[in-house]
């Protein structure tokens, strides 16, 4: 990775150049942060050690590829390297411990047909009732969750960022996702909406 | 989906196939256009996925988020022209211009490595250290990517690639000593310099592997112990070099050598590569 392309010398472009591509992110990085850390506080720390970073490292971005991308990307691991040490609640999830819960995931599924169209009934949750849902999601899922749904990120995008393959991508979103509408779908028929 | 259910497709595949990342034939899409079970999981995927888009557009960014973004951005930008980074650049300047601006410019990256290296050095008691590359001939040692030579000693060699530069570099240090090696392609070859400081000269090896940067110090062993070590939280962090660091270093210290793999990849990561480094064998013996 020879650096002969050519760089502006002046850090007053540099840094021009910098805000005029990240500025318009900041709302999207602020609330993959807030997804990630479940802490408004955190949220902005990470937030803005995002952008810092970012700034540290704009001469390793090429020009010209996904801008959006890069920056999910350093949020992510600065996610995983800083924020993860200090979050609260469990550590981690038993990987056996998760094969458990599918396990039974799969079987309450069994035999389960909707009787309403699930987006008419998803609609009227409460943003409440969403977020705790997302935030009780175990971090395997709900990182490419946040990343792929709420940040429409291409699964590349979110193997990338992730350091992880495509195909798990792939299959944690699908489980996360099948976890949340399980979750939504138990609130929703105990309060009488489905 | 219910598993006595006929249907052959996995909800898995419906997933991808909702995201629009899944290639699927034409019988595949006939049959998820005829097939109710199917639309209805595609529904329900396609309401989760909009549901939690629009949740995460809600929240707007705290009153002076973006005024706080550039402060910092402000203080990096001072930072970067701070008399340390001046000193480094009038030195590296001597010996080969636009390296010098690249360490101006990455100091900002390594100033925390940097600093954690030295308070470490700074801890060291006043003893004979094991081996030390003789400053003279590391002095003269700069790296000049925009010229894709190397000055060794006044002499300018060529090289054509970072793999080039890095034997080049091995050489011309002329002492035995450990190195990333990459298993893979992504690892890069970017710079190796001098580090020096209470009496002592060590190397610093810079790498990039993807985003992420690594650099491998390698100390003459003065018997550092538990030294404190700025991180960039701003609390003191202790750290204990006869076994494995947290947070981003990895330190060992072998036949009279004090390595220190620092980097902003995670842990495990680190501590992988690490294993790696002490594997190969020396180079440059």
């Amino acid at each position: 990775m020879l650096r002969g392309k050519d760089r502006k010398d002046s850090t007053e472009d540099r840094r021009a150049e910098f805000e005029a591509l990240a500025q318009k992110y900041q709302r999207d990085i602020f609330n993959g942060a807030l997804r990630m850390t479940r802490s408004r506080d955190d949220a902005e720390d990470l937030a803005q050690e995002t952008f810092v970073k970012a700034y540290s490292s704009f001469h390793q971005f090429r020009r010209g590829t996904n801008f959006k991308a890069w920056l999910f990307r350093i949020l992510t691991n600065t996610y995983i390297n800083v924020y993860r040490r200090k979050r609260r609640g469990p550590e981690f999830v038993a990987l056996d411990d998760l094969t458990a819960d599918l396990a039974a995931l799969n079987r309450a599924e069994e035999g389960h047909s909707p009787t309403e169209p699930e987006e008419a009934a998803l609609a009227r949750l409460p943003d409440e009732e969403i977020e705790k849902a997302l935030s009780e999601l175990p971090e395997v899922f709900r990182l490419v969750v946040i990343l792929a749904d709420m940040q429409q990120l291409p699964y590349r995008d979110v193997a990338e960022a992730l350091d992880i393959p495509v195909g798990t991508v792939r299959s944690r979103l699908f489980r996360g996702r099948r976890i949340l509408r399980r979750r939504l779908r138990e609130y929703a028929s105990g309060r009488g909406m489905i | 989906m219910a598993k006595t259910d006929p249907c052959p497709i996995s909800p898995e595949t419906l997933s991808a196939l909702a995201d629009g990342e899944e290639s699927g034939d034409e019988a595949l899409r006939a049959h998820v256009a005829a097939c109710p079970m199917c639309r209805a999981e595609m529904d329900g995927v396609i309401a989760i996925r909009r549901l939690l888009r629009r949740s995460s557009l809600r929240v707007p960014t705290p009153e002076g988020f973006w005024p706080a973004v550039q402060s910092r951005l402000d203080a990096r930008d001072r930072a970067s022209r701070s008399v340390v980074r001046r000193l480094l650049a009038a030195v590296a300047a001597a010996l080969g211009t636009r390296w010098g601006l690249r360490l101006a410019r990455d100091a900002v990256i390594a100033g925390a490595a940097i600093a954690a290296l030295l308070a470490l050095l700074w801890f060291a008691p006043p003893r004979e250290p094991a081996q030390s590359p003789a400053p003279t001939v590391l002095q003269a040692i700069a790296l000049d990517f925009q010229e894709n030579t190397m000055s060794v000693g006044g002499r300018r060699l060529p090289y054509t690639s970072p793999a080039e530069a890095h034997s080049a570099f091995v050489a011309a240090v002329g002492y035995p000593m450990r190195v990333v090696t990459a298993p893979t392609q992504r690892v890069s070859f970017i710079g190796g310099r001098v580090v020096s400081g209470a009496g002592v000269n060590g190397i610093e090896l810079a790498y990039t592997l993807g985003p992420h940067r690594i650099s491998l110090y390698q100390v003459p062993d003065a018997g550092q112990t538990r030294p404190s070590v700025p991180s960039d939280a701003g609390a003191p962090r202790r750290y204990q070099f006869d076994a494995v660091c947290g947070c981003n270093i990895v330190a060992w210290r072998e036949d009279g050598v004090l390595y220190a793999l620092v980097s902003d990849l995670a842990h495990p990561t680190l501590l992988q590569i690490a294993n790696h480094v002490k594997q190969a064998p020396l180079v440059g013996a």
